[in-house]
């Protein structure tokens, strides 16, 4: 039973970089919680700040309603796994688990009881006398999740537990984890910079960004109504379209085609043409054969395949749709990352169903759900659709 | 074949390193009669030489100040290196490649150019011939090499073990105590053992600070040992203050090399 508030938490370190700026939001109590994030966006350091590994600048973290910014890590009752684990490489599987427990200081038969139960519910039963350097990377990894769940702690947290595994381990891991934290109930933080965990893990995601928290919601509340376009770009693999759009007046002017705009969207109707960014999913092209009556909100085009990719369930056509404004591609570079090159034409996917038949080199007509379309302030790179509703 | 060669190699090694000291043991058993019979094996045993030189006053009070001074040399060396490799290892301050280059300087600098305006100095302080007079010039080259060895060491321990501990819920003492300790403990004493070693078998120092039994060690007292006569060389009592100046070190290196397990630490961290 935990519940945890942040309360405009800030960490400024030594040498005067910002780490997590204004944080402010509540976990709610059982509830499967993410940050994510890119590399250096300072996740890591507000889990160390909720676990007492590093100081508080500013804010506070409230546990239950009790102020816990001054608590000792070992009074926070929280556990934590870490990247690297760290199993202490001097005790067997057994004292690993055993460690907190008997810094506890409970006796003895309840210590070997619970060890036993986190050992059932992990499948460690037959390593318990092995040293960590005689277990393999996912056993490894069973270990430090058994270590944190021995303790019935009020929160675990977990920073960045999968990243060391391999793709088949950490798939089968993952869903090992969400099955633990359902049966526990237990208030979980979980760190990632991979936003698959993130979806597929999360009750609820917050994206992380230089320090600020960019949009908290529901996994499908972060796909389908993305802030701003950082958002849009980190949430979805392949990640989200962008192309470069002008609105003028009742018309949205793409590269390929153009549409009137979605009827949500709050734009400032002014006389003159404005430039906005554009983005659309993969999945919101749909191949259109040649004859086909386009539907009510679809615009269709046509495009020059580039590349395919073809992955049995579904396929990736690349095409480019006209060169990107210097405007658009610096806006992109610094919400994104992107590093375009200068002059770069927009690479553009879509998913489109497996049996389309495509190759490279080839022209093909597709259709764009228009409903689907968001757009983005060039110079904010707030959603436009949903700068009020915020 | 190659099998072969490598144990032939080693067999070879082995028989010039350890030759010189099987003569000396050799040496040291024969009967003084027999001394300059040159034969390998004795032809009759005899502890003789042994016995003389526990008799005479001079070696056994060598011995303890040979144990004394190197291990005290040894324990303030190991303890003081512990604290400064571990603020080389874990904390950012200025000056810190300094300390580290400093130290590796004055191991390089040549004992020798200090030894003479040491000799002066010790004599108008008070410190010639008494334990601290060696003691002190040993930390010259035991706590740059402790200093070295402990921060190779140091840097391999994951420290994110001392962060785990602690939100496992242990103080900080007790994150110390239970889980870093433990996976120093190898590194210290291999850097012990290696500083032992140097204090001990240090003859420079030794046989210029010192001039009575109050200071002076093995290595410098074995070289004022006077046959019966002034025609005869002191061999025989030579050979056996050798042999009984080696037992410490042999001691040593096998009492804790069961300690020194290499490897401790691997399968702590990653996968």
């Amino acid at each position: 039973m935990a519940e945890i508030r942040i309360n405009r938490l800030s960490k400024r370190f030594a040498d005067g970089t910002l780490a997590v700026s204004n944080a402010d939001f509540t976990i709610h109590d059982g509830e499967f919680f993410i940050l994510v994030g890119p590399s250096g966006c300072g996740k890591s350091t507000l889990l160390n700040m909720l676990v007492g590994l590093e100081d508080v600048s500013e804010g506070e973290i409230r546990l239950d309603g009790r102020i816990i910014n001054a608590v000792d890590p070992k009074d926070r009752n929280m556990a934590m796994v870490f990247q690297s684990y760290a199993l202490y490489p001097h005790m067997s599987v057994r004292e690993n688990l055993a460690f907190p427990l008997k810094l506890a200081k409970l006796p003895r038969a309840e210590i070997a009881r619970r060890v036993n139960e986190a050992a059932g519910i992990l499948e460690l039963d037959g390593l318990l006398e092995r040293k960590p350097r005689a277990l393999s990377g996912g056993q490894r990894q069973r270990v430090a999740m058994g270590r944190a769940i021995v303790r019935h702690p009020a929160v675990f947290l977990l920073d960045e537990p999968l990243s060391n595994l391999d793709a088949r381990l950490r798939t089968q891991m993952r869903s090992e984890i969400a099955r633990i934290q359902k049966r526990l109930g237990t208030t979980t933080v979980y760190v990632t910079h991979d936003q698959t965990e993130a979806l597929t893990l999360g009750d609820r995601v917050a994206i992380m960004r230089e320090g600020a928290i960019q949009q908290i919601g529901t996994p499908r509340d972060l796909y389908r109504q993305p802030r701003n376009l950082f958002v849009a770009g980190f949430i979805g693999s392949p990640a989200m379209n962008f192309l470069p759009a002008t609105l003028d007046g009742d018309r949205l002017r793409l590269p390929m085609v153009e549409l009137k705009p979605p009827a949500d969207a709050r734009l400032a109707r002014s006389g003159k043409p404005m430039s906005l960014i554009a983005g659309i999913r993969p999945e919101h092209f749909t191949f259109a054969r040649a004859g086909d009556m386009p539907q009510t909100s679809s615009a269709n085009f046509r495009a020059h395949i580039e590349a395919v990719e073809w992955s049995g369930a579904e396929l990736y056509a690349h095409f480019n749709v006209g060169r990107l404004s210097a405007d658009m591609v610096r806006s992109l570079d610094h919400e994104l990352g992107l590093d375009l090159p200068k002059g770069a034409g927009s690479r553009t996917i879509a998913r489109l169903d497996p049996d389309t038949p495509v190759a490279a080199g080839d022209t093909l007509g597709l259709s764009l759900d228009a409903g689907r379309l968001h757009l983005f302030d060039a110079e904010t790179g707030a959603n436009l659709a949903l700068t009020d509703a915020k | 074949m190659e099998r072969l060669f490598w144990r032939a190699g080693t067999l070879i090694v082995i028989g010039y390193a350890l030759l010189p000291v099987a003569w000396i043991l050799s040496l040291s058993l024969k009967p003084a009669a027999e001394l300059n019979e040159q034969r390998f094996f004795p032809r009759t045993l005899s502890l003789e030489h042994y016995r003389a030189i526990f008799t005479d006053s001079q070696f056994p009070a060598a011995l303890w100040n040979s144990l004394g001074i190197a291990l005290l040399a040894t324990l303030l060396a190991v303890s003081l290196a512990m604290f400064a490799a571990y603020a080389i290892v874990r904390l950012e301050f200025a000056g810190k490649r300094w300390i580290l280059a400093g130290a590796l300087s004055i191991a390089m600098f040549p004992p020798i150019a200090v030894i003479g305006p040491l000799f002066n100095l010790w004599r108008t302080t008070g410190l010639f011939d008494t334990w601290a007079g060696l003691i002190l010039p040993y930390m010259t080259f035991t706590l740059p090499l402790a200093i070295w060895t402990l921060s190779a060491f140091f840097r391999d321990i994951p420290w994110d073990l001392d962060r785990a501990a602690r939100v496992d819920g242990a103080s900080a003492w007790q994150a110390l105590r239970y889980v870093i300790v433990p996976l120093a403990a190898p590194g210290v004493f291999t850097t012990a053992i290696l500083v032992f070693i140097f204090a001990w078998n240090d003859f420079l120092f030794a046989s210029a600070l010192t001039s009575t039994n109050n200071a002076r060690t093995v290595p410098a007292a074995i070289a004022f040992f006077t046959g019966s006569s002034r025609f005869e060389l002191p061999t025989g009592s030579i050979a056996a203050a050798s042999v009984v100046v080696t037992i410490p070190i042999i001691i040593m290196v096998l009492v804790f090399q069961r300690r020194i397990v290499t490897g401790l630490t691997a399968g702590a961290v990653k996968g």
